[in-house]
């Protein structure tokens, strides 16, 4: 710019920090530097976290608060007392100081920021360094996700779960597919958060530091049925777990001798496809909304479709949900693939399950 | 000058109100065309938001649940983007920069009636796409999703290519215009930082665009043609889509951020009665912010099992971009410091902006950050971030810009009582609607859901309470045009005693704009070193 005079060019420059706006800027500095500290120290805008990698991860953002509070308030502040300050006399048409830019105070907050940006960089780099470093004795939990619901296997005990049970104080690593869209696997109390792919395993590590349930939440929209894509996860002690662990293997056992009860491998079924996500069943201890209720309905199963009986309509209504939509409710809702996922022999044990109840 | 405003069918010019509905080459009728429609759009888009804030104010699923909720946010973001802030930011460039620049038009006129007109079957379809199911996988539409969605899905896709082609042509529009056509005495550092801006944006429209173009045709192969690009089990890839689909969409945030820069940096001055502080660091931090822009598209992906190494270039690029943005907003508090403020409506917008982007900026940084990210990626937090950019930024921006330019383009003042019951209304509602949603997020709320827990009830009621209030507060500012485009005050060609080439002719300019070509003698922000130029 060849015309513009800097600052110290101009002969005439009046006063642009006087005494006033030097005692509001120092103030606003403390204030920002208070501010920031005291946001950034107890910052007061997250629950507590649950899990190592979520203190880490809170850590930082602490950190990142007290950084952008001080940002804030030097902004807002400067910004307000110009709005006060610099307000024109009603009758005054003059113009303000031609000031066109100072070479020094550019460069001061250009390298300033970016040292400070950083910084931060610095700080996030190295915590993501920490939370993602697998163990040895971790837990693998293979974590699978299909429109709308969660299912967790465990390789080693060889047990399956609608919920998802771990032990405290133990790193669990996930290894997680889906069976459809994509997902995303987050417990905002853990601060863990992967998205789940078809045909590609993704991994997250975590482990948790205090027992109790917390929320399972999808957080990537796969469809009609996103908002109740839920589940639980169990941090509890370690006897618990194993515990569990155990009495889920007594489950198996005798659903795989299910001839004996084929009610039991039928709700074991139910559970296990995610049918309990969006129907409600009581003997299934289903409470799911987004599809009809199914207590009640072998009495109605015979009905629907003239010509049909109960076993072939049931059979459909599973594999072709569309061929016969229940009033009130939408089509192309209930994902149409169940034929894929589940075996012929399965479909059977479902089908007797849901006309078995009387 | 009457007999060539006709030639064959198309016209030059608006005579009267039926020339707005044809193939017009006058670049100002375009602007009029593209802002009117925009704002159209703005409205039905909010129309939407409210939907989604009057199903969101309790939870459970009251209204619309499910699939039709699904829809509702994906129309809203959809049209909001790319039907109401990139036409409405192009539209007002389109009237004021040849203006600013001294021209009597773009460098293209019939290119640019075409941008324009290509938006029209875009939106057709875009609103079509409710009729045959709907488009209902968000404004993104990640595969394999959209790829099981209905048919709506398919003209959601092949409305965007109009929409894409109508952003290129107009790019390269106004790269040829600014670069080529410029008054007598216009060098490169005296051209005026909205028309820098409308390089920077561009250039991001001309390299970003094609590559959205290019992955939505992919798209809609695999949909209609059944071909395999996103599913891994034939050898493609559903990451590809979000890698091709980010690299335009995020620098399409500067394309709905910069022109807003632009018009900050003019109604600044004007109002404070001081030159812009440090003109070329603005316009190199523009042109910066375009080129990192490209830099950076993968933090949308951070939680996507990306390659975990490649997170951390991608954090460190992310974080860069504050640089130069807190460069504009150190310059603008620098802008405003010891000059004269008038406070009216354009100015307490623009005020406004700086107040509200920093917000959306600092929160940028947040999500920069990979470990934060992953706590807070596709939750509310996300949704409070990028409405503190595109609403506290580009939307205030567009407001600040359109009471600052509304004399010129009109002939006539808006009211400024009206004006301010107008901002204050948008400020209160806005921050009511959209600060309690960093909150919601930190705390567990996801984004695109129809049901919450119970927990989170307090602030979602607060937030569209805040949504009813800051729709509410559009209808000041309609009544305002409404009435002050019969009985306005006359504005004058220079209301603002402004400088500028837009301030030296007549309000609303003449066909041609100039009676006689402008010769420029300096920059256009002169305030406190020379007389405010007279109209010729």
């Amino acid at each position: 710019m060849s015309q513009a005079p800097g600052p110290e060019a101009s002969g005439s420059q009046p006063v642009m920090f006087d005494t006033t706006s030097r005692l509001v800027a120092i103030v606003i500095g403390v204030v920002a530097v208070v501010a920031g500290l005291v946001l950034g120290i107890n910052n007061p805008f997250l629950n507590r976290s649950v899990a190592t990698e979520g203190s880490a991860i809170d850590q930082l953002f602490g950190l990142t608060l007290g950084i952008a509070t001080v940002v804030f308030v030097i902004v807002q502040g400067f910004l307000l007392y110009s709005i006060v300050r610099f307000g024109r006399q009603p009758d005054d048409d003059t113009d303000g100081p031609p000031i066109r830019g100072n070479h020094k105070l550019e460069i001061f907050w250009t390298v300033i920021p970016a040292l400070t940006i950083f910084f931060v960089g610095f700080m996030s780099y190295q915590v993501l360094a920490d939370i993602e470093q697998p163990q040895d004795d971790a837990l693998v939990v293979e974590v699978k996700g299909f429109q709308f619901a969660w299912q967790f296997y465990y390789p080693e005990q060889d047990v399956t779960s609608t919920e998802m049970h771990i032990p405290v104080d133990r790193q669990v690593h996930m290894k997680m597919r889906s069976n459809d869209v994509i997902h995303s696997f987050w417990v905002p109390e853990m601060r863990i958060k992967k998205d789940v792919m078809p045909d590609r395993v993704t991994e997250a590590f975590i482990t948790g530091t205090e027992t109790g349930t917390y929320p399972i939440v999808c957080t990537e929209l796969c469809g009609a049925g996103h908002a109740v894509m839920r589940s639980q996860i169990i941090i509890q002690s370690d006897a618990d777990f194993k515990a569990w662990i155990a009495s889920q293997q007594t489950t198996a056992s005798q659903a795989a001798g299910a001839a004996a009860d084929p009610m039991a491998a039928g709700r074991q079924l139910f559970n296990s496809s995610g049918c309990n996500a969006c129907h409600a069943l009581a003997d299934a201890g289903a409470v799911g909304a987004l599809g009809p209720e199914l207590d009640g309905y072998s009495a109605v199963a015979g009905t629907r479709v003239p010509g049909q009986s109960a076993e072939q309509y049931t059979l459909e209504a599973v594999v072709k949900p569309n061929a016969f939509i229940v009033e009130g409710f939408p089509a192309n809702l209930m994902p149409q693939d169940y034929g894929l996922r589940i075996s012929e022999q399965d479909l059977d044990k479902l089908v007797t399950y849901l006309l078995g109840m009387k | 000058m009457v007999d060539t405003a006709r030639r064959g069918f198309v016209r030059h010019g608006a005579r009267t109100w039926r020339d707005y509905f044809t193939f017009n080459t006058d670049h100002k009728v375009i602007g009029i065309q593209y802002m009117v429609m925009a704002f159209v759009f703005f409205i039905i888009g909010g129309i939407l938001a409210m939907l989604i804030r009057a199903e969101l104010a309790a939870p459970g699923m009251q209204f619309v649940g499910g699939k039709a909720y699904n829809q509702l946010f994906t129309i809203h973001g959809t049209l909001m983007i790319f039907f109401w802030i990139i036409p409405a930011f192009i539209g007002l460039a389109n009237y004021v920069v040849p203006l600013q620049l001294g021209q009597e038009d773009m460098a293209f006129p019939r290119l640019n009636a075409l941008s324009f007109w290509l938006v029209v079957p875009g939106a057709i379809l875009m609103l079509t796409a409710f009729a045959v199911g709907g488009a209902e996988s968000g404004w993104t539409a990640y595969p394999p999703l959209s790829l099981t969605t209905h048919t709506g899905q398919t003209l959601w896709a092949i409305s965007l290519q109009f929409i894409g082609f109508s952003s290129i042509f107009g790019g390269l529009n106004f790269l040829v215009t600014i670069f080529n056509m410029r008054a007598r005495g216009m060098s490169l550092s005296r051209v005026p930082l909205m028309a820098w801006a409308m390089v920077a944006t561009s250039i991001i429209i001309v390299m970003g665009t094609p590559v959205l173009s290019g992955a939505l045709f992919l798209l809609i192969f695999s949909r209609i043609l059944g071909t395999n690009f996103f599913s891994s089990t034939a050898g493609g890839d559903p990451l590809m889509w979000q890698n091709l689909f980010w690299f335009y969409s995020h620098p399409a945030v500067y394309i709905m951020v910069l022109p807003g820069f632009g018009m900050i940096s003019e109604v600044l001055p004007a109002f404070s009665r001081k030159p812009i502080f440090g003109y070329k660091l603005i316009a190199v931090s523009s042109l910066a912010i375009g080129i990192f822009g490209f830099l950076v598209w993968a933090h949308h992906m951070f939680t996507s099992g990306m390659d975990p190494l490649l997170r951390i270039p991608f954090m460190i690029t992310s974080m860069i971009i504050a640089v130069p943005t807190g460069v504009k907003i150190f310059s603008w508090l620098a802008t405003i410091w010891g000059g004269k403020l008038r406070f009216t409506t354009s100015l307490m917008f623009a005020l406004a902006f700086i107040s509200m982007f920093v917000i959306g900026g600092l929160s940028g940084v947040f999500l920069a950050s990979v470990p934060i990210d992953i706590h807070v990626q596709d939750t509310y937090f996300v949704v409070a971030h990028l409405h503190y950019v595109l609403f506290g930024g580009s939307v205030v921006a567009l407001y600040s810009g359109i009471y600052y330019w509304f004399p010129k383009i009109t002939g006539r003042m808006l009211n400024e009582r009206l004006g301010q019951v107008h901002f204050w209304l948008n400020l209160i509602g806005f921050n009511l609607t959209f600060l309690p949603q960093h909150t919601l997020g930190l705390d567990g709320m996801p984004r695109r859901v129809a049901d919450y827990d119970p927990a989170f009830t307090g602030l979602n009621l607060v937030s569209s309470i805040g949504a009813m209030l800051l729709a509410f507060s559009t209808l000041p500012f309609l009544i305002n045009v409404v009435v002050s485009l019969r009985r306005g005050a006359l504005a004058g060609p220079n209301p603002w005693r402004a400088f500028g080439l837009e301030w030296t002719t007549s309000s609303p300019p003449p066909i041609h704009n100039f009676p006689t070509p402008p010769v420029v003698d300096g920059d256009p922000y002169g305030y406190g070193e020379r007389p405010v130029p007279v109209a010729s």
